[in-house]
């Protein structure tokens, strides 16, 4: 079932131009499922990097305008989208060309991976 | 006599203002413990911990390589098993694409034409079934619209 899965997302990568790395990971950062193109940049999938964005969403509810949802990274070459799924993130890691909209738009597609993968997190 | 007084904002919440002599004239047994001040100091910390946007503590956090590999090992296992008992939900959810490629297109292509007898029936049915609709009508025999209690008034 991995493999199917696996499968699907990597259909994904090759449907979204410039999309280059799909994970799932809990929230230090530590991958349960990743697809990638040989083009992801290292970085950006290191655990101590993901794992930022957690912090950041936890001082960043204190704003006073509700519970972060979806953080945007724009850098000089490539861009991060990474979702809150708590315990999980999804981090999708792309060029700075791809169309973030599109990106954006995975997050129903991927609810239920998120909804089963929950499962493996939460039970241990 | 001067009133210290002690107050407190916790989330835009005033605290009951408390005078220092009201402490004093309490009974020493009434007087809060320690645990109880302890306990109250915690929650402040960590009220104060919620409240305040801490940008000292966004790179506190560093997972041990060991921590790190061990997880991976589990999840690995978990995924695998929570996955497999999932299949049935997950299955169908992951076919986002409403074409399916054909395997022998050729055989679907090459398949029999209709013949010209069964094209008769199917129009001549259609037609008939056409005809008939169109033939439904609504005979009817009383007077749809009555009207009510007009002979007592005249």
């Amino acid at each position: 079932m991995v493999e199917e899965i696996k499968n699907s997302l990597q259909e994904i990568l090759t449907k979204i131009d410039g999309l280059y790395c799909i994970m799932f990971t809990d929230r230090d950062g530590v991958p349960l499922l990743k697809v990638h193109t040989d083009k992801a940049p290292e970085p950006a999938v290191k655990p101590s990097f993901i794992s930022t964005f957690c912090i950041a969403i936890d001082q960043g509810s204190k704003l006073g305008l509700g519970k972060t949802n979806t953080m945007i990274c724009m850098y000089s070459q490539y861009q991060v989208v990474q979702m809150n799924k708590l315990p999980l993130i999804i981090t999708c890691v792309a060029n700075q060309k791809c169309n973030t909209g599109q990106i954006l738009a995975l997050e129903t597609q991927l609810d239920p991976i998120v909804t089963a993968l929950t499962l493996s997190v939460s039970e241990g | 006599m001067v009133k210290y007084s002690v107050c407190a904002y916790f989330n835009n919440q005033i605290v009951p203002v408390c005078f220092s002599d009201d402490i004093l004239n309490r009974n020493p047994n009434d007087l809060p413990k320690k645990t109880d001040e302890q306990s109250a100091l915690t929650r402040i910390l960590q009220e104060t911990a919620t409240n305040v946007i801490d940008v000292a503590a966004l790179d506190s956090h560093n997972l041990q390589q060991h921590d790190y590999l061990d997880r991976v090992k589990s999840y690995n296992v978990k995924v695998q098993q929570v996955l497999t008992a999932n299949k049935a939900s997950l299955a169908p959810k992951l076919k986002t694409c409403i074409l399916q490629d054909v395997p022998q297109p050729d055989k679907v292509l090459g398949a029999d034409l209709l013949s010209l007898d069964d094209s008769e029936l199917i129009s001549s049915s259609v037609t008939a079934a056409l005809n008939a609709i169109n033939d439904i009508k609504v005979d009817h025999k009383e007077d749809l619209v009555v009207p009510f209690g007009l002979g007592l008034n005249c």
